[in-house]
């Protein structure tokens, strides 16, 4: 009964730090954003012969229902074009995804496809790593194949780089199908909370905004500094993003570059999205915990990143707990460790427990749609949803980790057409 | 005597069991579009905030109203649920610490938990057959593998005695202090554009806290007659979750006093 209380005792202990550190963004964030005003700090000349190369990468793999879309939106990113490629690698496709990235070749100059052969490594990431090769570009800016960036993205992404010190650039994913149900309002809340909020504020305080591998740029010389993209890993944008760190790059922030995304309409595909993304994330934790502890980072950063890799392990603590404090409470007394510390902790849950709905609330209204909080009593529905697929992906690393085996990539279904 | 309690029972988690369906409803309809727009607008450089006067009036304000909200509920509870035989709740401003239940233990403490055990797998395959493509599924399926949890622990444990009652008083009086601190939070971060606005956060506030109480009383109906371990099962899945939503009544109605911003 004592280890089962002083897990739980853990696992209490980290909920406050996480809910303390919402709230200190939140706070952060209402001190107001003289930040990621880009106009005050390092600028292109305005002579567009002057500004870098960037090479577009969109990686696809069975993606014919939104390609044509996102092309479209490709080609019309207002970019000097003799500085623009887009790079389309289709990843060992099986339906239209080659003939429709094709035509679109033909068509335009400036795109380029890459077959990847069936014998290719399989995944985003090898993907990737296979389009690099084919350019020599100074900015990559990598795309989802179902995305739909507005002209001025691709120029809003590329700006921060006239700073030396940024190695990575990230624009806020907006959902665009955030009216098709309720889970997919439920996750429209998460993504405004996430980025608003959590996001802006960690690029205030320069902390570690994350990388989040799509509608985001990267220095072609910072990665080549930190051991290029690699292939393989679940969760490569948070691997970049930590490696990033370690070698002295800043991720810049964008609040307002902005991009459509679709997020998932059904609970199936948000579980093995959850659960892919907490795999990877836990593969990073165990990767990367001593060498953020031992790294020249200042207190703050290591702090941040900390909490960055304990992310997708809290859910799993939070479910174990759950399990532990009923035998606890019905078996135990009061004399154990969460009945002395209880006194101190209880007048703290209440506010801990409101922190994620607060950084909502806070996200709502900066977004001018407050309108949307109607369905904040329910996020509990979506925590769940990410609870059960947190644990299920620390399950199965463990599993996959003592029979030596890992997770194959797991492509999330695409919803619109075209 | 015993079927008229159960009865009682069985008709009190019924309907905190259907206040919460109309209340996540309620929740769940949104004909305003959610999707943010990504226009090409230069972005707009906001003001810092600055804690003003008139935002300190507002924070203070806000701050008793909760305290008063919170009374209010305690002693709801405390006199609603001195109507249930053997609940003595004591007379000071925040009652639900000082309430005690006093009843006999039920003595069939493991036929309890069996049912219950046997209750969750049935409703698992009913779900698995009537909502499997529900957003829902999931959730439910964790409130029930919980419940089936405390139940089997029941089982393996003897399933002879009832938790201790001032748990589920300590649990009720945690999230009533929730729900104050909800109401606070949504009142003083959400755009409060009128007394008709006003006045729907109060009310809306106020049927959250008839649900929590219903929910409440059921519960401390059922007590005496649940093994330990179902009980704080029953506790977390039934009051504790649906609870803190509930605590969250205020926003969701500021939400739809504001329209479209």
């Amino acid at each position: 009964m004592a280890i089962l209380e002083g897990f739980v005792f853990l696992t209490v202990c980290m909920g406050l730090i996480f809910a303390a550190r919402q709230f200190l963004l939140i706070w952060r964030v209402g001190l107001g954003s003289d930040f990621c005003d880009h106009s005050q700090g390092p600028r292109f000349s305005t002579d567009p012969a002057q500004w870098p190369t960037v090479a577009v990468l969109v990686p696809a793999h069975n993606e014919e229902r939104v390609l044509a879309g996102c092309l479209s939106a490709m080609t019309a990113l207002d970019y000097p074009a003799a500085k623009l490629s887009i790079l389309v690698i289709n990843d060992r496709s099986t339906d239209r995804t080659a003939e429709i990235a094709d035509e679109f070749a033909a068509r335009d100059a400036r795109v380029r496809v890459i077959h990847r052969g069936a014998a290719r490594r399989p995944g985003k990431s090898a993907a990737i790593v296979d389009g690099m090769e084919f350019s020599a570009a100074e900015i990559l800016v990598l795309f989802d194949a179902d995305y739909l960036p507005r002209p001025r993205l691709l120029e809003d992404l590329v700006a921060p780089f006239a700073d030396a010190s940024v190695g990575a650039t990230m624009g806020r994913v907006v959902p665009c199908n955030s009216d098709a149900n309720l889970l997919t309002r439920l996750l429209d809340l998460e993504r405004r909370a996430a980025y608003a909020v959590d996001q802006q504020a960690r690029a205030l305080w320069s902390l570690m905004p994350q990388f989040g591998g799509t509608v985001g740029g990267i220095r072609r010389a910072a990665l080549d500094g930190v051991g290029g993209w690699r292939e393989g890993h679940l969760t490569e944008d948070t691997d970049l993003t930590l490696r990033l760190a370690l070698g002295g790059w800043r991720v810049a922030y964008l609040n307002e570059a902005r991009c459509y995304e679709e997020v998932p309409e059904d609970w199936a595909s948000r579980f093995r999205q959850v659960r892919r993304w907490a795999y990877g994330h836990n593969e990073c934790l165990l990767s990367y915990w001593g060498g953020i502890l031992r790294s020249r980072l200042g207190a703050r950063q290591k702090l941040d990143a900390a909490l960055i890799l304990l992310f997708y392990l809290f859910p799993a603590c939070v479910l174990l707990s759950t399990l532990a404090i009923i035998p606890i409470l019905a078996f135990g007394s009061d004399e154990g460790l969460l009945g002395g510390a209880w006194h101190w902790i209880a007048p703290l849950l209440p506010l801990a427990v409101l922190a994620p709905y607060t950084q909502v609330m806070i996200a709502a209204l900066m977004d001018r749609q407050t309108h949307v909080v109607r369905t904040l009593p329910l996020l509990f529905v979506s925590s769940s949803l990410s609870l059960l697929a947190s644990t299920a992906a620390v399950g199965l690393l463990v599993w996959n980790r003592i029979r030596g085996r890992s997770l194959g990539w797991d492509k999330t279904r695409r919803y619109r057409t075209a | 005597m015993i079927s008229s309690g159960l009865l009682t029972t069985a008709m009190l988690g019924g309907g905190h069991i259907a206040s919460l369906f109309f209340l996540f409803r309620w929740f769940s309809n949104s004909d305003a579009s959610h999707v943010l727009p990504i226009g090409d607008d230069p972005p707009t450089r906001r003001a810092a905030g600055r804690f003003t006067l008139r935002a300190g009036f507002r924070v203070a304000l806000v701050a008793g109203i909760a305290t008063a909200l919170l009374a209010i509920e305690a002693n709801a509870l405390a006199a609603i649920g001195s109507w249930v035989p053997g609940v003595i709740c004591g007379g000071n401003w925040l009652p639900t610490l000082d309430c005690r239940l006093e009843a006999a233990s039920s003595q069939l403490g493991r036929e309890v938990a069996l049912a219950i055990l046997v209750g969750c797998a049935v409703t698992m395959f009913a779900a698995r057959h009537l909502m499997s493509s529900s957003v829902l599924y999931l959730p439910a399926l964790l409130m029930i593998g919980i419940i089936g949890f405390g139940a089997a622990a029941d089982i393996i444990a003897g399933g002879e005695a009832a938790a201790r009652p001032e748990l589920l008083f300590r649990i009720i009086a945690g999230l009533q202090l929730t729900a104050a601190a909800g109401f606070a939070l949504s009142a003083v971060i959400l755009p409060l554009r009128s007394v008709t606005a006003a006045i729907r956060c109060l009310l809306a506030h106020m049927a959250g806290a008839s649900v929590r109480i219903l929910g409440a009383i059921s519960i401390l109906a059922l007590w005496p007659n649940l093994p330990a371990a179902s009980a704080i099962a029953l506790v977390v899945t039934m009051l504790l979750v649906p609870g803190v939503a509930s605590a969250l009544t205020a926003a969701a109605a500021l939400a739809t006093s504001t329209g479209c911003d």
